[in-house]
Formats: C-alpha cells, structure tokens, sequence
C-alpha cells in the first residue's frame, strides 16, 4: 500500500507540475485572469502531493518494507530507526525524490510566502518552477523510481554503506540538497525578469532573499560534510578538493557572487551580470547534481553508478539551462543600466568581490571538468587534485582577504583603516618571528589580523547600514582562513606502534596504550583502544575504535579527537601487527576548532543578513546608458556559447562512454621492460621466481591473492590459457605460503611458476594497482597488454588469445 | 581593543614551537601528492587500502635510500602514469589548466576595465 500511495501521489504531483507550467501561460494568452491564482495552487497541491509520496517512501524505510526494491537494497533490520529513515536518500532513487520533494517545497513556499513581486513576475516564475519541477519528476517516475516492488520479498535488507550510518552524513545531503534546490527559485525568478525585459529593485530583492536561504543551507551543508570528514574518515582531513566537494563548491562560490552584485543590481547597475549569475548558479546546483550522481567522476562520494541515468540528467541540465542562456540571448540586450558606478566606491568594492568569486568558481570548474575533458579528447588520465586546488586558492586568498577588508571602506576616507592595518603588520611580524618565515600562513595572519581588526574595533564597524550580517560572514572567512593558515604550517602527524601498556614519547606528551578492548553495539563490533596522553599540563584520555559492521560487511576507524581552543589532538586506531603491537597514529591540528568557527560564523552572517535586509534604501533614478553595438550582441549570446561548448564536452565523454565502455586508456607500463625481480617460491622446494625465467618466449604474468574473490572467478580461464599451452607465471600479491598454496589446490593451478610478493613491491613495480591483473610479456620481456579485472572468456578471448598469437 | 589584540598575540606566542622533523614531513607531503590507484578518490595519506600501504612504505624507502622528491614522483609515473600525481605536471596537455587561473582573473579584470572605460566614457 505504501508504495501505491507513494507511486499515485507522484504521477499526480507530475500533473500539478505540469498544469503549474503551462495553464498560466495558456490563461494569459487566452485573456482569462485566473493564471496567477492557479498558478499558486497547483504548486502547493503539487508540494502536498510529493510530499505524501516522499514520506511514504521514507514510512517504508522506517517500518522496513523490503517488498520495495530500494528498501531491500539499502536497509536492514538491524539498523538504528533514524539511520533506517536517513536510508531513504542514501540512495539515487531516494536522493532523487528528496531533490523533487525540496523543489516542490521551494515552489509552495514562493506561492504562499512572496509578497512583494508583481503578479506577472510572480506567475512566470511560478511557472518556469513548475516546469523544472515537471522535468525531475517525470525523470523520478520514468528513469529512478523508488517505488518498484521485489518478488519474493526478501527476509531482510542487504543495508546500508556503513560510512553513510552516521548523523553527520544523514544529515549532509538534504541541507545540501535545500542549497542546491533553492537557488532553482532564483534561476525562475532570472527567467521571469528576463520575459518580462527588465530586471526591477522588487525582483533584485527577491532574488537576493532567495538565494541568500539557498546560500546559506549550502553554506551548512558544506560546513557539515567538512566537520563529517573530519571526525569520521579517519585521515584529519576536512576538505579533499574531491570532485563532488567541488560540485557543491561551484554554486556555493556562485551564490556568493551573486549575493555580492544584489546591492548594486538592486540600484539598477550591472543587470546583466546579475541576471547571468543567477541562471548560473543554478546550473552550476544542476552541474553538482550530475557530476554526483552519474557516477562520471570517479569518486569516494560516488555510490551510484550509471551512464544512462548521467546523460538523462545532462539531458535536463542542458534543456533546462540551455533555455535559460537561450532567453538571456534573446533578452538581455533589452535591459538598460541605469546610474553607472565608481570603481572606488561600496558598489565597486562589491562588484570585485563578485568578479573574483565568478572567477574563483570558474577556477574550480575548470579544474573539475578538466581531467574529464582531456581524456575524452585525447585519452590522457590527469588527475587533478588538493595539491592543484590549494596552491591555486591559498594564492587567491590573500587578495581576498585584503578586498574584504577594503572593500566595504571604499569610497570612505581609508584613514579608519589605519590601526587594523598595524594589527595586521604585528601579527603577521608575530609569526615571522615565532615561526621564523614569512611564507603564506604568516600573510595569513597579517591579512586575517587586519580583516579582524577593521571588524571588531568600534566606530569601524564596516557596514553599520547593513546591520552586520556581512561582518560577520567577513569575520568568519577571516578566522576559518587563520585557522587554515595554523593548520598548514604548524600541524603534524607520527605513527606509533604500541603494544598494550607501552608508552611513548610523542610532541604532544606522553602517550600510553593502556588496554584493547572489543565492545558489541546495536548494529556493529567496536575495538576500543584506551589511550592516556600526558601533555604537562593536562591528562587526557582518547579512544579510537575500528567498527566492524555485519550489515553489510564493512569496517571503518572512528577516530576519537580532543578539542581545544589552541590545538585539536586526533587519534587513529591501526592495524594490529603480527608481533602484538598497534599502530596508533598522532595529528595534531592547531587551530581546527577556528576552520569550523569560521563557517558557522560565516553561515550566522548569511541568517542575519536575511533578518535585516528588508530594510529599505532609495532608489536612484534610472538614466540610461549608452551600450556599444558590439557589446549589444555579443555579451547577450556569451553565456549560451560557453553553456554549448560544455555540453558537447561533457555530452560526447558519456556517449563515448557508453558505446565504447573504458578499458584500455593511456597505460604507463605497455611498452615497458618486465622490472627484475626475484620472489620466494608459494610451494616449498620450488625454485624462487625470477624475471629472468621469462626470457625467450610469449608470456603472461597473472597478479593474485588467496583473498581476492575476483580470482577465483577467472581461475578457470587460466586453466584454459593453460591448457593452450601458454606459460602463466602467478605473482600473489600480499600472501603468504600457505594460504596461496591452498588456493592453488581448490581453484586449481595454472601457473608454469609462482612466487610471493608479501611487501606488495613487485606489484608496484609492475604499476598493478590491486588483484587481479594480467600481463603479456613478448620474446624480449616487454610488456605488451595490461589488464586490470578478473579474466573471463571475453576476455580471454578477444584480447589475450589473438595477441599471444600474434606476437608468437 | 587593543586588549584584544594583546590577547591574541599571547596566544600566537603560547602555542607550543615544534621542530618538523624534514624525513617524515617530506614523506607526509610526497603521500598527499599520490593518488591511491586502487581507491580512484584518495590520496594515499588518507586511504587504509593496501596498495596505499605499500606506496607509503615505498616513499619512505625511496627517501631513505637518497632519492629526492622529483625522483621519487618519476619513478610511480612511470609505473602508473600522470593520473598517480594529485598536481598535474606542468606539461602540453595541462598547460591550459596551469593557466586558468590566471586567465579566469584576466577576465574578471579585464570585465571590470571594460565596464569601468565604457561607462566613463558615456
């Protein structure tokens, strides 16, 4: 029942989205005046029907109904209520109809909540959201329906990604879905200024207030995946610079030029590059969408994969901007500048911040989709990543850092400026002389003491207008990029192997390993280790544990972290080695606790910029400008172009993709000599393996592991190689002699010779990157074929076959 | 204010000073730079797989053995290629990316000029 409800609900959802698209348009064009009314209407019986259909679905989470494929799939019997619930988006179907169900709120919310549009505006954007609407919705229905039913219904649930099962993370992907989906708002509220030709101060005001809730849930949910890799993936990291970091980064950065160019659009200067951030920043939330959930880049976040569902959802991305850009073409040139502003002044300072936060977008952008765009175009593999991104973005911080100080002081005598400068000057001296170099950090420091300074000394408070909202946002960049400057130059990291009861001298104290101990919980085992470190000053204890969950099977480290106002201590639980001891491993953060400051202060500006901004400011009369011809039509049709570019871009990857799945891209190794090596016989009395011995025929190189699943599935067609007489000489890869010896026996032996590779560094040498993989080695001993992944017949005999023959 | 200032200045100079110890932080750095093969999204600093495991070993060897940093890059590209390094080389096919930062703040600046010329003009 649960799911028929949910399934009707949505296909009636669909029909309200529908009608919300295009009934107002129909009225208005058939002179009949109940459009607006309708309009409004059907959006918030389309709200309360996907509502009923989302909680439907998270009703059959919650009560466990495994006769749904999506509940079976991702849920289990033995898993907390609230993880259980926050299973429902932990999956592409589910995270799908939570995208839809945030859209539909959105628009209800626009229905019954803005007051202050005229009407016109109010019911094209009305219906531009409800064709958004529309288009995921029929994508949930048709291509990603969590609704389907699983015959016979399985006793109990395969679970869900143990990573997942934990309230940081529940809780990460609807705020950031909030942020994603909100900024759909204002990229219809783009569209109905651009219909109706002119971008007015009530609509600027709209569009800010929108994207200022959507900017701020994306603030949260960046904060709060940060905090979650922090405290939960175990290597002290907050940010990786990881694709799908980034995709959220875009509209974040975005959003932030957009809100910085809303005071000075709202006057009626810079409509255009107004407008255009707007329809951006909600492609950028739709470009975020795609990267994440086709799988396209390869990824820790991504655990969804599937090629036809990325270029359905490219599909709506490029109908849904590509209309935007298109409508910007059309109508852009019909907007007139009014009163031009000063490059020195408040509103010049707000246009830089907006340039370099575009620009800072466009940057991650780049670095994004680059790898992506390269190997489609030439089949090269670059990686690029958090070494690329921070070298780019430590070195545009200091600048910013300077223009957000500045900035809100132009145009006014910059004497004010004078003694946060000097603070500056000293605590930038400070560092250099405690930590002898004037490197980035220390620059840090002086930019972040003058960016404070202007903020906290009285009389200076930058934006007393504006009522602090932006102060604090400021104030909170400052502190989160002092407390990234602490931690790049002053953090540090050891291992230490202990065994129970030992001690150690670490730079944080000393460090004792008092006991090991195993602890059953609800739905997983803890190895709890209990740690004491003695600082001097202070006895702390710290318990890392290593969970080990059933459901599915998986096994995670929890670091346990001591918070500080100065430093945070995090500890690491290890392996056990064989001699008893464990590796624990040390890192200390200077200055952690200020990065997360810094964001929830920066999210607490964004909220009381949103109190206070109904405030009024007047109005300067329109005079319009003068445009170039040139500039008429060209800036019109930039963004539309760029947009075109991108899509065939990304469009032929996944195509490419599809027909032609990748095997064989760029290989380092293929045409390289077989590294020499000599390894320790599997069986005793054989003699040791030597790269030597393949010498003077065609041959194949087969990596494996007596604990590699995948290699018991291609030990038959090994055999088969075998059989045709080809010499296979096995390497297994972090095994020892017995295990590998009784793999031999129960799957069969196909190796003329095998030796082990306990440390793994043959393997490396060889540029294996796990088990199993396949070589052919020619006459000459070098490498002509590479395989990574278990050989099947296809395999065997489409690749491996006619090359032995062929170099024979 | 001042107050607060001095208050932040002691608490700059009452963190403790340590001396990095060069192996292991060049080791650190070398870790963060390496991408784990078997994981795709990791570096090898912060993945608990095996290869990542050897990998880290392999550094610390190759550091111990005299190698410098540059050596020790070459020789995993050799075996894995350009897509091991987290920082692309600064080669042919990257140099549109190495240049793109710059190119995107051009053209702010340079929309900015555009903007702030036209309109002095009109």
């Amino acid at each position: 029942m649960l799911a028929e409800t949910g399934l009707f609900a949505l296909i009636l959802g669909l029909i309200a989205a529908l009608l919300q698209a295009f009934v107002p348009w129909a009225a208005a064009r058939g002179g009949v005046t109940c459009g607006p009314a309708f309009a409004r209407s059907a959006a918030i019986s389309q709200c309360a029907l996907i509502t009923l259909s989302f909680g439907m679905l998270i009703t059959a989470h919650a009560v466990n109904d495994f006769s749904l494929l999506n509940v079976a799939e991702n849920s289990h019997t033995g898993k907390p209520l609230i993880f259980a619930i926050a299973g429902a988006w932990g999956n592409h179907e589910g995270s799908m109809l939570l995208w839809g169900f945030v859209l539909s709120v959105f628009g209800a919310a626009f229905a019954a909540f803005e007051r202050a549009l005229p009407e016109k505006i109010k019911t094209d954007t009305l219906a531009i959201a409800g064709l958004i609407s529309a288009l995921f919705l029929a994508y949930i229905l048709f291509a990603s329906l969590p609704f389907a039913r699983v015959f016979p219904v399985p006793l109990n649930g395969l679970g869900l990604n143990p990573l997942l099962q934990d309230i940081g993370l529940a809780l990460h992907p609807p705020l950031l879905y909030i942020g994603y989906v909100g900024f759909s708002v204002v990229f219809a509220l783009a569209g109905a200024a651009l219909i109706a030709g002119d971008l007015t101060k009530d609509t600027v005001l709209a569009i800010r207030r929108w994207s200022l809730i959507a900017w701020l849930f994306l603030t949260l949910g960046i904060g709060f995946g940060a905090w979650w890799s922090y405290y939960t993936l175990g290597w002290g990291g907050f940010w990786s610079w990881d694709p799908v970091e980034n995709a959220a980064l875009m509209p974040w950065l975005t959003g932030l030029a957009l809100l910085h160019i809303c005071p000075v659009a709202k006057h009626g200067a810079l409509k255009r590059w107004a407008l255009f951030l707007a329809l951006t920043v909600f492609v950028f939330s739709l470009m975020g969408t795609f990267l994440v959930r086709s799988g396209v880049l390869v990824s820790v976040h991504s655990f969804a994969t599937d090629p036809l569902r990325g270029i359905i959802i490219l599909g709506l991305m490029a109908i849904l901007a590509g209309g935007g850009y298109v409508l910007f073409a059309c109508r852009a040139a019909r907007l007139h500048d009014s009163a031009p502003i000063a490059p020195l002044s408040r509103e010049g300072g707000l246009f830089a911040a907006s340039l370099i936060a575009a620009a800072s977008a466009a940057i991650v952008a780049i670095g994004t989709l680059y790898p992506l765009v390269l190997e489609g175009m030439t089949g090269a593999r670059i990686s690029v990543g958090a070494p690329y991104f921070n070298s780019v973005f430590k070195m545009l911080m200091l600048p910013v850092l300077a223009l957000m100080t500045i900035g809100p002081h132009l145009g006014k005598p910059l004497k004010a400026l004078r003694i946060p400068a000097g603070i500056g000057a000293i605590a930038a001296a400070a560092f250099w002389i405690w930590q002898g170099d004037l490197s980035w950090s220390g620059g840090i420091m002086g930019l972040g003491g003058f960016s404070l300074g202007a903020i906290a000394l009285p009389g200076l408070r930058p934006l007393k207008r504006q009522g602090g909202g932006s102060a604090f946002a400021h104030g909170g960049m400052a502190v989160m990029l002092i407390g990234i400057a602490f931690v790049s130059a002053l953090s540090d990291q050891n291992v230490y192997a202990l065994a129970p009861g030992a001690s150690v001298q670490t730079t944080a104290g000393t460090l004792t390993l008092q006991n090991i101990s195993t602890v059953p919980v609800e739905n997983y085992t803890a190895e709890r280790a209990t740690l004491r470190l003695n600082t001097g000053s202070a006895r702390l204890w710290l318990t890392p544990e290593r969970r080990r969950y059933t459901h599915p099977e998986a096994e995670k480290p929890v670091p346990a972290i001591h918070t500080s106002l100065t430093e945070d201590i995090y500890a690491v639980l290890g392996q056990r080695a064989a001699d008893g001891s464990t590796d624990i491993e040390i890192i200390r953060h200077p200055g952690q606790i200020w990065i997360f400051t810094g964001m929830a202060l920066m999210a607490l500006g964004g909220m009381s910029s949103f109190r206070l901004q109904r405030k009024r400011t007047q109005n300067i009369p329109v005079t319009q400008t003068p445009v170039t011809r040139l500039r008429r039509r060209i800036e019109p049709v930039l963004p539309l172009t760029l947009f075109l570019v991108l899509i065939a871009i990304l469009g032929q990857h996944f195509v490419h993709r599809i027909f032609d799945p990748p095997q064989a891209t760029e290989d380092a190794m293929i045409g390289q000599r077989v590294p020499d090596f000599t390894l320790p016989p599997v069986a005793d009395g054989q003699p040791w393996l030597k790269s030597s011995d393949l010498k003077g025929k065609v041959s194949v190189i087969n990596v494996f592991a007596s604990w590699c699943a995948p290699c018991r599935e291609e030990a038959p067609y090994l055999a088969e190689l075998k059989s045709d007489g080809v010499a296979i000489y096995g390497i297994a890869y972090r095994d020892t002699q017995k295990p590998a010896q009784d793999f031999l026996e129960k799957y069969g032996n196909p190796y003329v010779a095998a030796g082990l590779d306990d440390k793994g560094r043959t393997v490396m040498d060889l540029g294996a990157a796990g088990v199993p993989e396949t070589y052919i080695v020619d006459k000459d001993g070098i490498i002509r074929w590479h395989y990574a992944g278990p050989v099947d017949a296809a395999t065997l005999r489409r690749d491996i076959l006619p090359r032995i023959r062929r170099l024979e | 204010m001042r107050r607060i200032a001095v208050l932040f200045f002691l608490l700059l100079l009452t963190a403790p000073v340590h001396a990095a110890d060069t192996a292991n932080a060049r080791a650190r750095t070398l870790d963060s730079e390496l991408r784990c093969m078997t994981c795709q999204g990791e570096t090898i600093a912060e993945s608990s797989a095996d290869l990542a495991a050897d990998m880290r070993a392999e550094v610390r060897r190759r550091i111990a053995a005299g190698q410098s940093d540059d050596q020790i890059k070459a020789y995993f590209v050799s075996r894995y290629g350009d897509f091991i390094l987290m920082r692309p080389p600064v080669q042919g096919n990257t140099l549109l990316l190495w240049l793109a930062p710059g190119l995107a703040l051009l053209a702010a600046a340079g929309g900015a000029f555009f903007y702030f010329t036209r309109r002095g003009k009109a």
